[in-house]
This record gives C-alpha cells, sequence and structure tokens, in this order.
C-alpha cells in the first residue's frame, strides 16, 4: 500500500541464490558448470542484498540549501547524496533494435523488465516497447528481464506469450543467460543486438539534435542545448502548460504528473530531476528519489509513472 | 442548528465530530467542470477530525513511529518555512498549532494507521465541510473574504488551524475546511458522479488521490467546498490531511465498533440508531 507505486517486487536477492543453484549461465553448456574462459565465473558473488522494496521516493530530506550560484557547479560535480549514479554506475552495453532505432542502454546493476505499457495494469515495465511492437503485437506486457551484475547482464524470460530468443534458441522457463557482446535477442518479432554502448560524444557532434522519444506513441520532443524544461501534462484546469507536453501520448498520459520531471541541460549534457510527482520517476530502472539528479546517456529510458521517454540522439 | 456530538479520539488527543448518516448534496455545476453534476449522496455516519492534523500532533505520531519528518530541499517547492528540524525532530518553531505540510498521502496513511483511523473519501470530507444543503463555503453562499485563509487573506502561508473557529465553522461544526491547506482524501480521481462502490475508494490502486479544500495559495474561488484536485505529486506546502473514523455498525465490523470507543477518550453518548 505504501509503496503502490513501486509494487515490482524486487526479489532479486532471491534470484541470484537460485541463479548459484541452477547454474543455467550459458543454453548450449549442458552439465558443465565451468564456463568459457572468456565468460566471467558462473559462481558470481552475491551482490549485497538490495533492499526488498526500494522506500519509495527515498527523499534526501535536508542537505544544505543550495544557491542558484552552486547549482551548475553541483550539476557537474553532483553530491553524493544527490546523484542516482551512485548507485546505478553508467550503462556499458545495450541491446540495439535492428528494425528500427531503438536503443536501450542496460545499466550494469539493478534488474529492468522490458514489456509493453498498459494503462490498465497495475505495473508496468521499465522499458517500454509499444511502439516498435504497434503493429505486430507480439511483445507481452511483462516480457523479459535483465539481470545486470557488474557490467554482466543476464536475460530472462517472462513467461511471454512469444517467448525470447537468444541466437537463436528460445529461453526455458526460469532460464537466465548471460549475454555476450554481438549476441541476438528476439522478443516476439523484434530482433536486438547486445553490444557496447556508443558514447554520447563520440556519437554527437555539435549539430546533433538530442531528442527524448515517447515510447508508447514514438512522438519526439527535441531536447535544448541549455537551459530547463518541465516535462508533464497540460491541465487546462489549472492553465498550465509544461515545456514538454505528455498530454497528446493517448493512455500513457493518464500517468503522468503536471510537473513530473525537470530535464536540465549543462553543456550540452542532460540531467534530470524528479519534481515530485505522485507516481514517480525511474531511470534504467532505478527509482529516482527526491532531490536526486540523474545523468542521462544515449540510450537511457525515463520511466514517467509508467509512460516511457527514451534519450537518444539523431543518426 | 447544529447539535454537535464531539469525542477526543485518544492516540492522537485530536477532537472529533460526528456527521450522522443521511444524504446531502455533492458537486457543483459551477466551478472548473471537473465538480458536476451536482448528485444527492446518502452516506453512513462517521466521526472527522474537527481541523487538519498539526505539527504538534504530527510530532506525537513521528515520535511515536520514527517515521520520517517533513523535511525537503528541493528546487520545485518552497519547503524552507515548514521544514521540520531532522535534527531535533521537530517543527518549525511558532508553528505548532499550524497544519503539517509537506506530507504524502502515504505519511497521511501512516499516520492514520497509527492513530486508528483512516483518511475520509472526497465524499465525507465534502459532507462535513458542507452540510447537507449545498452550500459553496462552509459559512454559506456569499462569497466573503477573511473567513478563511485563502490567498484573499494575504497570510501568504499557513495559519493555525482554529484561528477561523468556531464562527466560520461548517454547520456540524467542522473547521479549517476551506482555504489554509488542501487535504488528502482516500478517493481516487474519478470523474462525477461519485460512487463509493465503483473502485475509486481502493487504497491499493494506483492513480491520484483527490485534494479538497483549497489552500492559502489559492484564491477564494478554488477554496470552495466542492472544489477537487488530482494530487498529482508527492507533497507540496499547502498540502496537508485530516482523519475520519466509521462509526455504521453492522455484523462485521460491531466488534471494531466497540473498540473505537473504548479507545475514544471521552464519549458523551453513543450514536443514534439511523
Amino acid at each position: 500500500m505504501m509503496h503502490r507505486a513501486f509494487s515490482l517486487g524486487s526479489d532479486t536477492q532471491e534470484m541470484w541464490g537460485l541463479l548459484q543453484m541452477n547454474c543455467l549461465i550459458a543454453p548450449k553448456e549442458e552439465k558443465t558448470a565451468e564456463p568459457a574462459p572468456a565468460k566471467p565465473p558462473s559462481d558470481v558473488p552475491r551482490p549485497a542484498p538490495p533492499p526488498r522494496q526500494p522506500p519509495r521516493r527515498t527523499p534526501t530530506r535536508i542537505a544544505q540549501p543550495r544557491s542558484d550560484r552552486d547549482q551548475a557547479e553541483q550539476l557537474t560535480r553532483p553530491t553524493p547524496a544527490a546523484d542516482v549514479r551512485d548507485k546505478v554506475p553508467p550503462a556499458r552495453h545495450c541491446l540495439d533494435l535492428q528494425s528500427g532505432h531503438h536503443r536501450i542502454a542496460l545499466a550494469t546493476s539493478g534488474e529492468i523488465l522490458l514489456g509493453r505499457f498498459d494503462p490498465h495494469a497495475s505495473a508496468n515495465p521499465d522499458i517500454d516497447l509499444s511502439f516498435d511492437d504497434r503493429e505486430s503485437l507480439a511483445i507481452s506486457r511483462r516480457h523479459a528481464r535483465i539481470i545486470g551484475h557488474k557490467g554482466n547482464h543476464l536475460i530472462e524470460d517472462m513467461g511471454s506469450t512469444n517467448g525470447t530468443l537468444v541466437n537463436g534458441k528460445r529461453l526455458m522457463i526460469g532460464q537466465k543467460v548471460l549475454l555476450l557482446p554481438g549476441d541476438r535477442v528476439v522478443l516476439g518479432n523484434h530482433e536486438f543486438l547486445y553490444q557496447p554502448l556508443p558514447g554520447l560524444k563520440a556519437a554527437s557532434g555539435p549539430e546533433s539534435q538530442v531528442y527524448l522519444w515517447v515510447a508508447f506513441t514514438g512522438r519526439r520532443f527535441s531536447l535544448p542545448p541549455w537551459g530547463e524544461v518541465i516535462v508533464g501534462r497540460r491541465d487546462p484546469i489549472v492553465n498550465f502548460v509544461p515545456d514538454i507536453d505528455l498530454a497528446e501520448e493517448e493512455e500513457a498520459a493518464q500517468v503522468v504528473a503536471r510537473r513530473h520531471v525537470k530535464i536540465i541541460a549543462r553543456q550540452g549534457r542532460h540531467y534530470v530531476e524528479d519534481m515530485g510527482s505522485a507516481n514517480g520517476t525511474k531511470l534504467n530502472g532505478a527509482p529516482l528519489g527526491i532531490g536526486a539528479r540523474g545523468l542521462l546517456d544515449l540510450g537511457d529510458h525515463l520511466w514517467l509513472g509508467g509512460c516511457v521517454l527514451v534519450y537518444d540522439v539523431e543518426s | 442548528m447544529s447539535r454537535q456530538t464531539t469525542i477526543i479520539w485518544k492516540i492522537d488527543g485530536k477532537e472529533m465530530i460526528y456527521i450522522p448518516s443521511g444524504k446531502f448534496l455533492m458537486g457543483s455545476d459551477e466551478g472548473v467542470g471537473n465538480e458536476a453534476p451536482t448528485h444527492t449522496l446518502r452516506l453512513d455516519a462517521f466521526y472527522i477530525d474537527r481541523y487538519p492534523v498539526t505539527n504538534e500532533e504530527y510530532k506525537r505520531f513521528v515520535d511515536a513511529t520514527g517515521h520520517p519528518v517533513p523535511c525537503y530541499d528541493v528546487d520545485w517547492v518552497d519547503a524552507s518555512d515548514y521544514n521540520w528540524d531532522p535534527e531535533t525532530r521537530t517543527p518549525p518553531s511558532g508553528k505548532e498549532k499550524h497544519p503539517v505540510v509537506l506530507v504524502s498521502w502515504e505519511d497521511a496513511q501512516a499516520y492514520a494507521a497509527w492513530a486508528g483511523k483512516r483518511l475520509p473519501t472526497e465524499a465525507e470530507w465534502e459532507r462535513a465541510a458542507r452540510g447537507t444543503d449545498g452550500r459553496r463555503w462552509p459559512w454559506g453562499d456569499e462569497f466573503v473574504e477573511d473567513r478563511c485563509n485563502s490567498k484573499e487573506s494575504g497570510a501568504g502561508g499557513t495559519v493555525p488551524v482554529d484561528q477561523y473557529s468556531p464562527d466560520y465553522d461548517s454547520p456540524d461544526g467542522v473547521g479549517d475546511t476551506v482555504g489554509n491547506v488542501w487535504e488528502w482524501t482516500s478517493s481516487l480521481f474519478r470523474p462525477y458522479p461519485y460512487d463509493t462502490d465503483d473502485g475509486r475508494e481502493s487504497q491499493e490502486a494506483k492513480g491520484w488521490r483527490v485534494l479538497r479544500g483549497g489552500s492559502w495559495a489559492n484564491d477564494l474561488d478554488r477554496a470552495r467546498c466542492t472544489a477537487r484536485l488530482d494530487g498529482d505529486f508527492v507533497f507540496y506546502n499547502n498540502v496537508g490531511f485530516r482523519c475520519a473514523v466509521s462509526v455504521q455498525a453492522d455484523e462485521g465490523n460491531r466488534e471494531k465498533l466497540f473498540d473505537i470507543f473504548r479507545r475514544a477518550f471521552d464519549v458523551p453518548r453513543p450514536p443514534k440508531k439511523v
């Protein structure tokens, strides 16, 4: 009840326990628990137990009052408490959709759920594939999950109708497969390539346009190189229109607050901060606490109460 | 006209007012559209806090439970006047009798659970603020400034919850309903007509919860008995709450009812069977 916004339980700890017992790391290696040398050891050390239900919006219950003058500096060197990246190190790999431009940056730790947004579902996926899947409708609401550990990623099918394939082999129920660069992952009818994430600097020249696109409708919103924009939902009753208005994004707009997040642009980089929205914000699956700022990288996914925005660059 | 039945709730020491069961006029065809249509609704009897929960009262709750105190440093709301001292866990001095603000719906729920109460539904809130005759403001139908802490009062912030009592209380004697702070209710924000049983009172469901009453930051046109706001934020510097308790005795909750009265400090008389 207290954590209604994030009712997707985090049973990662339990899962790692199971993983250690089953050692279902690679599909081809049948009994041999020893993986190929190139792969990380299968007896992955048990990670520090994550909070079972991350306290909803763990707020930074006061720091020192900041002055405006300090803010730019704080943005470039955020205080440890104020930066979610300390908990979620920068993504190094991504899933790249082969039939369209959709890059999914994968956080190096924690787990993210891939699926399709459903306004009537009690919980919605961290990564919404609605727009990519708008014609074939082959992606389940809860399709697959990716578990990050020290930069490596495991994928598990979540009991989807059409299944999850890695390099042509369909995953069995409960099977988790370690992804290696170059692996081809198929969800429904969509093929993704698991590969290193291109850096923002390399990909974006001075003239390149960074944008947010709505994973539900595919609509794009350009982001300015400097300044601040509020992302939310217009409300004619209180006569409020945010800079980026998601009111037109069909059902996905229903979960977005009038003032949901603020995007702060500094020196070509974009930071995100939740504006106290009731449903909260996640960055690549990790809840963004009140007062915390997240630095956006290409392929990052912003979850606004269930409506997912992808941060990427024109290429 | 007001034959009040008042109790003092032992756990949080708050004065509560008995609202008898019966029909009342809910909603309004004026306003911004989400209050329409005006409709008649029947409610069971309940008790409601006479005033919003104050800082002083909220402190008892955080002391008893270890719940985090309202204290934030964010740039989307000016919390500086309302932040508690995180070290001593005390409210800003001089604001002990002011309504607690910077509380989320979950905070309000936690307080209610601790006190053995619940949040009022938006229908109960409106019935308590408005009586049965469909008036606009607790004192009647005329627009008069300085009868509550709306923007017109010029206070520019919260004021003690009993500042306008008893002169401008509701017909049942409930105070500080309009103005001062928006108040969390248990209801999901759904279109009218109001129906208790259509899922909008699910406490587990996701969605915005309704806020009632307007605040010091709103003009008197918003600080009306029927105005509704969907709470799409976690907390704000003009949002607080008050609690309620059911008194309808049926087979299911008779035991609970006895318990409620055992815990109430002073019971002048049991509620009449209606």
